[in-house]
C-alpha cells in the first residue's frame, strides 16, 4: 500500500505541521468511494428526471437526488416527511447500532415506492396530480445539504489552521513542569472506596450488585468500562498503597476480572455484529469490539504489573459462554494476539469498536494492550503495530490543531461528533495519554492540554490551609440518569495533577469528597455519582506516584521487604502495607464491618533470622483490630 | 445390553406391537363393517372431531377436537387416560351416526380412506405443539423476562409435586431421614383428587398405589410406616419399568429416579437393576434427549424430559452406577453451559445448573466446573437441594449407594416376571 506523504511517522513531532491535509490517504479513498456511489445516483436520478421523463421515472429520480425527492414531485408531502423521519432513525441506528445498511434502505426504498405511488390515490388532490416545480426545490435540497456540510467542514479546518503559527509559538516555548510524585497515605474516603470496590468484588461470582445498569452498546452505563474502571483503580491501589500486601487486592482484582466474562457485560456484541457485520457469531474478542477486548487486555496487563499474578495467563483462563453453550476460551495472550490481527488487517490502520467505527480512544487502548503484554512478557507485537499505528494517527485522525477526530467511519471515511467529548477531539485520549505508546505524541499532547488547562491553575489561589472551600455545580452525566459534581472535580484534580500543582490536587482530593460523600456503604455508592464518575475519581486519587503508563513500560516489580501475607480477607481491610527501607514494614488495616478481637497476621520476606522473624523471615503475630489501627514491624 | 434391559425391552415392544395392531385392525376394519359411517368413524378415531368437519355439525367435531385436547391435558398431567378414550369413542359414535348414509351422498364427494395410523393418535399431535408453543414462549426473551419476574424464592410457590422432589433431593442429600415440612394434608388431598379423578379410588389410602414422588418423599423422610413401605416395593416389583407411577399410567424419568434412590437406600437390591434397565430400555436417550415419562399401559414415550429433569435423573443413576457412561453428560454439557451463561434468572436455569454441578462430581470436566461455579444457586427451592445434593456428593462419591436399611428381605421382588437374580449395583460408580 503507498501512503501519501503527510508527515513521516515521527516519533517526536513536536511541532504542529504548517499545511496539513484535510485528510488522510485511506479516508480520502473511503471518502471518495462514496462521493463516487453519490454522484452515480445523481447521474442516476438527473437521467431519470430530465432524460426518460415521465412521471414514474422523474419520483424515482427526484428521489434518487435526494431521499424522498420524488413524494413531493408525486404530490405526496406527507410520505416525505414520514420518509425524513424514517431518515433520522436510520441515521441514529447506523451510529447506535452500526445498522449501515439504514440509510441506504430509506434512501432506496423511497425510490420504488415514490415510483409506485406517483399515480397512486393521494390526499386533497387528483390522482394524477404531479408537481413538477418541485423538481427545481428537490436540487436545491440537495446543492443545499452538501454545500453546508462541505462549507462546516472546511470552515472547521481553516479555524485549526489559523491556529497553528500560535500554537507552535507556544510550543517552541512550553516547558513540561516536574510531575508530580505523592504518596498520598489512604484518606477515609480512600478508605471507604476500597471497601466499596471489595464489596462489588467479593460479591457472588454472578453478583454485579453496586453497577450502574443500563443499555450495553453506546450510553455511560456499559458495565465493561465500570469493571475496567475499578480494575485499573484498584491495580493502582496495589501498587502504590499496598505494594506489601498483595494477596487482598490481587483476589479482589481476579474476581472483578472475571466478571467481564458474564453474558451481561459482553452479550451486546452479538447483536451489533449481526447488524454491522452480518455476523453471527458472537466471539467477544475475535472481530472488531475493540472496546471490549483492548479495554480487557489493557486491564490484564494493568493487573498482572501490578500484583505479578499470572492467573490469566493460563489458556482458557477467561472463557465467554454464549447464551446457547459455546464457549469462546481466551486467555491474556490470546487476547493480546486478537488484537494485533485486528490491527494487521485493518485497511485503516485502527479497528473498529462497533462496526464500521473506528473510535481513537479504543485504538489507543489497543496499542496500549499491546504495549504492556510485551512489556510483561518480552513480545514485539507492539513494535509490529507501532508504524502503522502512527501513520494512522497522524495521518487519518490528526486536525491542524494537533488535536485527533474522535471516530471514524471505516466504510465511508467520515468523522463527526458524538457528543461524547467536547468538540468530537482530543489531544490525547486513553487511560495512559500517549505516555507508554508514544512518548512524543504524548509531550505535545500534554503541553497543549496544560495550555488549555491553564484556567484550571487558577483555583489554586482559593485554597487555604489545604482546603478548597467550594462546591461544584451538579451536571448531568454521561448516562442522563443523574446528576453530580464528582465528573468536574475529577476535571480538577487531573488538571491540577498535569499542572503539578500539588496543593490544588490535594485540597479537590479533599473538597471533592466533602461534596460528594454520601456516607453509605456497598450495595449504595460512597460518592454520589456514577461508577464511572467514581471510578474516575479512584484513578486518579490512587494514581499516585506510579501512573498507569508507568506500570505499562515498567511492568511488575516483587515487593521488597516483608509481606503480609496472610490475614482475614473477608473480615479485615489492608489499607496501607508499604516497607520504606525493605527491612520494616508500616501496616494500616481496620475492621471490614465489625471489630475483630483477634486477628492473626502471617509475615513473610521478613530479615531471616533477625529478632522478629525465624530463619526463613517468617513470622505470625496476633493482634485485635477494633478500629483503623496501624502496626509496624521491625528488628527490635 | 443385560438380560434384564433385554426383557423390559421385549415387554416394552410388546405393548407397542399390540397397541398398534389393534389400531389397524380397527382402523381397516370399521369401514368395512360399518361403510361410510366407518370411514367417519376412522377419521374420528385418528383426530377426535375429525370425522364431522365436512358436514353439517362441523361445530360438534370442533368441540370434540377441543375436548380431546383438554383430555390429554387431564391425561397427561394427572393420568386420566379413561377421559381420552371416552372423548375418541364418542367422538367417533358422533361421526359414524351424523355421517351420511350414503358415501355417494357426500357434499365432497367419495371421501377416501386412509389406511394409516400412527401410535399416538393426532391430539398427541396437539398436544406436542401446545407444548412446544410454550417452550418457545418460554424461551422467548419476554417469556424469559415474565418467568424471571413472577419467579419468587424459595419452596413457598413450588407446586406440591416439586416441594415432593425438593424434599427428597434434599433426604438424599442429607444422607439420613429428613422430615418433611409442608402440609401432609395438602399432599394426601392432591393424591386423593387424583386417585379419584383418573382411576375412582374414592376410598381407602390414597397413597396404597402410584403416587411414586409421595411415598418417595415419605419414605426418605422416615414417614412411611413398615406396611406402607412393603407396599411400595410390591408397587415397584410389579411395574414395567421396575418403580411406581407418579401419576395412573404415568412413570416419570426424574420421579422415577428419586424412587429407585430411596428404595436402593432403604435395602431393595434389585430395584437399581430394574431402573437401570429402563433408563437403558424405554427410558433410553435418544438424539440426545430421555423422554419425560412413560405412559406404561402401551409403553409410549411422552414428551422429552425437561433438561434439567433428564440432568437430574441420568446424575443420580450415574452416581449410584445404574448407567455406565458419561453419554448424558456429553449431551447434555452444552445445555448446561448455556443455562450458566444465562444465569439463575429463571428457575429452569438455576435447576440445571444445580444438576450440572451434580454431574460434575462424576467427571472430570475443568472447564464446565469453572463456569458453572460462577452461578450462585439460592433463589429455587428444587436448584437448592440440588445445589446441596451436589455438595455431598463432592464429599461422600459413594453418598446415594449407601443403604441404610440392608436386612429388608425382597420377597415380593421376585414376583414380576421381569426380575430375576441379579447382582445389586452398588460401590461401582465410574466403571467404564
Amino acid at each position: 500500500m503507498t501512503i501519501a506523504e503527510v508527515r513521516p511517522p515521527a516519533t517526536e513531532p513536536f511541532l504542529l505541521p504548517e499545511r496539513p491535509p484535510r485528510l488522510g490517504p485511506v479516508s480520502r479513498r473511503l471518502l471518495l468511494r462514496l462521493v463516487a456511489i453519490l454522484l452515480s445516483m445523481q447521474i442516476i436520478g438527473a437521467w431519470l428526471t430530465f432524460g426518460v421523463a415521465t412521471d414514474r421515472a422523474r419520483a424515482a429520480g427526484l428521489s434518487l437526488t435526494f431521499p424522498a425527492g420524488g413524494f413531493l414531485f408525486a404530490g405526496l408531502p406527507g410520505l416525505f416527511v414520514v420518509t425524513m423521519a424514517l431518515l433520522a432513525l436510520a441515521v441514529i441506528v447506523w451510529w447506535g447500532a452500526s445498522a449501515h445498511f439504514a440509510i441506504p434502505l430509506v434512501w432506496l426504498s423511497s425510490v420504488v415506492v415514490a415510483a409506485l405511488l406517483v399515480h397512486g390515490p393521494k390526499l386533497f388532490v387528483a390522482e394524477n396530480t404531479t408537481w413538477p416545480w418541485t423538481i427545481a426545490a428537490v436540487y436545491a435540497l440537495a446543492i443545499g445539504c452538501v454545500a453546508l456540510a462541505v462549507t462546516r467542514v472546511e470552515r472547521r479546518y481553516q479555524a485549526k489552521l489559523a491556529k497553528v503559527p500560535e500554537l507552535n509559538d507556544y510550543l517552541r516555548t512550553a516547558v513540561a513542569p516536574t510531575p508530580l510524585a505523592l504518596q498520598r497515605p489512604a484518606d477515609p474516603m480512600d478508605v471507604e472506596l476500597l471497601r466499596w470496590c471489595y464489596a462489588i468484588a467479593f460479591q457472588p461470582a454472578d453478583g454485579l450488585d453496586g453497577l450502574d445498569w443500563g443499555e450495553q452498546f453506546h450510553s455511560g452505563t456499559q458495565l465493561r468500562y465500570q469493571l475496567n474502571a475499578l480494575c485499573w483503580a484498584l491495580s493502582m491501589y496495589a501498587v502504590n498503597f499496598v505494594p506489601n500486601a498483595p494477596a487482598q487486592v490481587e483476589a479482589a482484582l481476579s474476581k472483578l476480572i472475571e466478571k467481564h466474562t458474564d453474558l451481561r457485560v459482553w452479550g451486546y456484541w452479538r447483536t451489533l455484529n449481526l447488524l454491522g457485520n452480518f455476523d453471527p457469531n458472537p466471539d467477544p474478542i475475535v472481530r472488531d469490539n475493540i472496546m471490549f477486548s483492548a479495554f480487557l487486555g489493557d486491564v490484564l496487563n494493568i493487573f498482572e504489573a501490578a500484583t505479578g499474578s499470572t492467573r490469566f495467563d493460563r489458556p482458557g483462563s477467561l472463557t465467554f459462554v454464549w447464551k446457547d453453550g459455546r464457549t469462546f476460551e481466551y486467555d491474556h495472550h490470546s487476547i493480546a494476539a486478537a488484537v494485533e490481527n485486528n490491527f494487521q488487517r485493518s485497511k485503516l490502520g485502527f479497528f473498529p469498536c462497533e462496526p464500521g467505527w473506528s473510535f481513537t480512544v479504543c485504538n489507543i487502548m489497543g496499542a496500549q494492550s499491546l504495549r504492556g503484554h510485551d512489556t510483561i512478557h518480552g513480545t514485539s507485537a507492539w513494535d509490529r503495530v507501532q508504524p502503522r499505528f502512527a501513520q494512522t494517527l497522524d495521518n487519518e485522525y490528526y486536525t491542524p490543531d494537533g488535536s485527533y477526530a474522535h471516530i471514524r467511519s471505516s466504510h465511508v471515511g467520515l468523522s463527526w461528533d458524538t457528543g461524547e467529548v467536547p468538540g468530537g477531539h482530543y489531544f490525547a485520549q486513553g487511560s495512559n495519554r500517549f505516555a507508554d505508546i508514544l512518548p512524543g505524541h504524548a509531550k505535545r499532547a500534554a503541553a497543549l492540554d496544560r495550555r488549555s488547562a491553564a484556567k484550571v491553575g487558577e483555583l489554586s489561589k482559593l485554597v487555604n490551609d489545604g482546603r478548597l472551600e467550594l462546591e461544584l455545580p451538579l451536571e448531568l452525566e454521561r448516562h442522563r440518569a443523574g446528576r453530580s459534581a464528582l465528573g468536574k472535580w475529577n476535571g480538577i484534580i487531573g488538571g491540577a495533577k498535569m499542572l503539578a500543582d500539588e496543593k490544588l490536587h490535594a485540597a479537590a482530593i479533599d473538597a471533592s469528597a466533602r461534596q460528594c460523600a454520601t456516607g453509605e456503604r456497598w450495595p449504595s455508592a460512597p460518592l454520589k455519582a456514577g461508577v464511572p464518575a467514581m471510578g474516575g475519581n479512584m484513578i486518579l486519587r490512587w494514581s499516585n506516584p506510579v501512573t498507569t503508563a508507568q506500570l505499562n513500560v515498567r511492568g511488575y516489580r516483587a515487593p521488597q521487604g516483608p509481606v503480609l501475607d496472610v490475614a482475614p480477607r473477608d473480615h479485615l481491610l489492608v489499607v496501607e502495607a508499604r516497607s520504606p527501607d525493605g527491612i520494616s514494614l508500616e501496616l494500616r488495616v481496620e475492621p471490614m464491618d465489625a471489630p475483630l478481637e483477634s486477628v492473626g497476621f502471617a509475615f513473610r520476606q521478613l530479615a531471616a533470622g533477625a529478632t522478629y522473624a525465624d530463619a526463613d523471615g517468617v513470622a505470625h503475630y496476633q493482634a485485635p483490630v477494633l478500629g483503623p489501627t496501624t502496626l509496624e514491624v521491625r528488628p527490635s | 445390553m443385560d438380560d434384564r434391559a433385554a426383557t423390559v425391552n421385549a415387554a416394552v415392544r410388546g405393548r407397542r406391537l399390540w397397541s398398534l395392531v389393534v389400531t389397524v385392525v380397527v382402523v381397516g376394519t370399521l369401514p368395512y363393517l360399518f361403510g361410510h359411517r366407518g370411514v367417519h368413524a376412522v377419521r374420528s378415531m385418528l383426530v377426535p372431531g375429525a370425522g364431522l368437519y365436512d358436514h353439517r355439525h362441523a361445530w360438534l367435531g370442533a368441540m370434540f377436537t377441543l375436548a380431546a385436547i383438554a383430555a390429554t391435558v387431564c391425561w397427561l398431567r394427572w393420568g386420566m387416560d379413561w377421559l381420552v378414550c371416552a372423548v375418541v369413542v364418542a367422538s367417533m359414535a358422533a361421526a359414524a351416526a351424523l355421517a351420511y348414509t350414503n358415501g355417494a351422498a357426500h357434499p365432497g364427494g367419495q371421501v377416501p380412506v386412509a389406511f394409516a395410523a400412527h401410535e399416538f393418535p393426532l391430539v398427541v399431535l396437539v398436544m406436542g405443539v401446545v407444548s412446544g408453543a410454550r417452550v418457545a414462549w418460554s424461551r422467548s426473551p419476554i417469556g424469559r423476562w415474565q418467568a424471571a419476574r413472577s419467579w419468587a424464592t424459595g419452596t413457598a410457590t413450588l407446586s406440591m409435586v416439586d416441594r415432593c422432589r425438593a424434599a427428597s433431593i434434599t433426604a438424599l442429600a442429607a444422607g439420613h431421614p429428613e422430615p418433611v415440612t409442608f402440609d401432609m394434608g395438602a399432599l394426601t388431598a392432591r393424591c386423593r383428587r387424583v386417585g379419584i379423578a383418573a382411576r375412582g379410588r374414592c376410598t381407602g389410602d390414597p397413597l396404597r398405589v402410584d403416587h411414586a414422588h409421595v411415598r418417595t418423599t415419605l419414605l426418605l423422610a422416615g414417614q412411611l410406616n413398615e406396611r406402607s413401605i412393603a407396599q411400595f416395593r410390591v408397587d415397584a416389583a410389579h411395574a414395567l419399568t421396575g418403580v411406581p407411577s407418579s401419576e395412573p399410567g404415568w412413570t416419570r424419568l426424574l420421579d422415577g429416579t428419586l424412587a429407585a434412590c430411596a428404595l436402593h437406600r432403604d435395602g431393595d437390591e434389585v430395584v437399581g437393576a430394574r431402573w437401570s434397565a429402563a433408563m437403558r430400555g424405554p427410558f433410553a436417550l435418544r438424539h440426545a434427549h430421555r423422554p419425560g415419562q412413560l405412559w406404561n399401559p402401551l409403553a409410549l414415550r411422552g414428551p422429552r424430559a425437561t433438561t434439567w429433569e433428564h440432568a437430574t435423573a441420568t446424575g443420580l443413576a450415574r452416581a449410584v452406577c445404574w448407567l455406565h457412561d458419561d453419554a448424558d453428560w456429553r449431551a447434555l454439557r452444552t445445555r448446561v453451559l448455556a443455562a450458566a451463561a444465562r444465569g439463575n434468572r429463571v428457575a429452569e436455569d438455576e435447576r440445571l445448573v444445580a444438576a450440572g454441578r451434580i454431574w460434575l462430581t462424576l467427571v472430570d470436566d475443568e472447564q464446565a466446573s469453572r463456569i458453572l461455579r460462577r452461578v450462585t444457586i439460592g433463589r429455587d427451592g428444587i436448584a437448592v437441594a440440588l445445589d446441596s445434593l451436589a455438595t455431598a456428593l463432592q464429599a461422600d462419591p459413594d453418598l446415594l449407594a449407601h443403604v441404610t436399611n440392608p436386612h429388608v428381605t425382597h420377597a415380593h421382588a421376585h414376583a414380576h416376571p421381569t426380575t430375576g437374580n441379579v447382582p445389586t449395583l452398588r460401590s461401582t460408580r465410574r466403571t467404564p
